[in-house]
């Protein structure tokens, strides 16, 4: 098994418990976690791949992967901002795919 | 000219393997890790459209900045992709909305 590919079976033992499934689309997801391995180079933590990172592990706590707007976001659109983690529903057609809005407050980048 | 008309329109120009012309300016500020940028490159990529693409992660700082400034200015969020096509600003990849925009 390559990085990502460990890193996909250890983040999916996890999540999956907890209602977070990644999304069907394998190949989104790989590039995603590749994504992530990538800022986890770059930054040294896991950023989302979505956002723009400052460099400051402390102000981009909130975005590190999984962010804190998962949660609210896969209650609401059935899918983190990413499209990373998605809720079963989702993937099962059962929810429309739609663009999912920053919830992310703009003074956070700043 | 109907929807039809230019549909075929579009197809022959695709099939002589040139670019759709737009006199629409399209300029795309993206994340080079970000899913839905690529989706967004990858979707003006298939009409084949020229545009310019800024991948905001990989510049330096000081010229980060310099995009920053611009973003902020139609996109206060600063999220991305930021598409500024004409005079139309999309925030996120909205594939309808693109098209619209382009008068596709």
């Amino acid at each position: 098994m390559n990085e990502a590919e460990k890193l996909y079976e250890m983040l999916k033992k996890v999540q999956e418990p907890k209602g977070y499934f990644f999304n069907k689309d394998k190949e989104r997801v790989f590039d995603l976690i590749d994504a992530l391995l990538i800022n986890k180079n770059r930054y040294g933590y896991m950023c989302c791949p979505c956002r723009l990172a400052s460099g400051d592990k402390e102000k981009d706590r909130d975005i590190i992967c999984p962010c804190v707007y998962r949660v609210a976001d896969v209650e609401e659109f059935g899918s983190c901002y990413c499209n990373l983690y998605v809720s079963s529903d989702w993937n099962e057609g059962k929810i429309p795919e739609r663009y999912i809005p920053e919830r992310r407050p703009a003074d956070k980048y700043l | 000219m109907s929807v039809l008309n230019l549909l075929d329109k579009i197809i022959m120009i695709r099939k002589r393997g040139d670019k759709i012309m737009t006199n629409k300016t399209i300029k795309i500020y993206t994340l080079s890790t970000c899913s839905h940028c690529k989706a967004a490159k990858k979707f003006l990529n298939d009409l084949s459209v020229q545009y310019d693409c800024v991948d905001v992660d990989l510049l330096d700082a000081e010229d980060k900045a310099t995009a920053l400034d611009e973003v902020r200015k139609y996109n206060p969020k600063l999220t991305f992709p930021t598409i500024l096509c004409g005079d139309k600003v999309i925030i996120g990849f909205q594939d309808r909305e693109i098209k619209e925009a382009l008068g596709l």
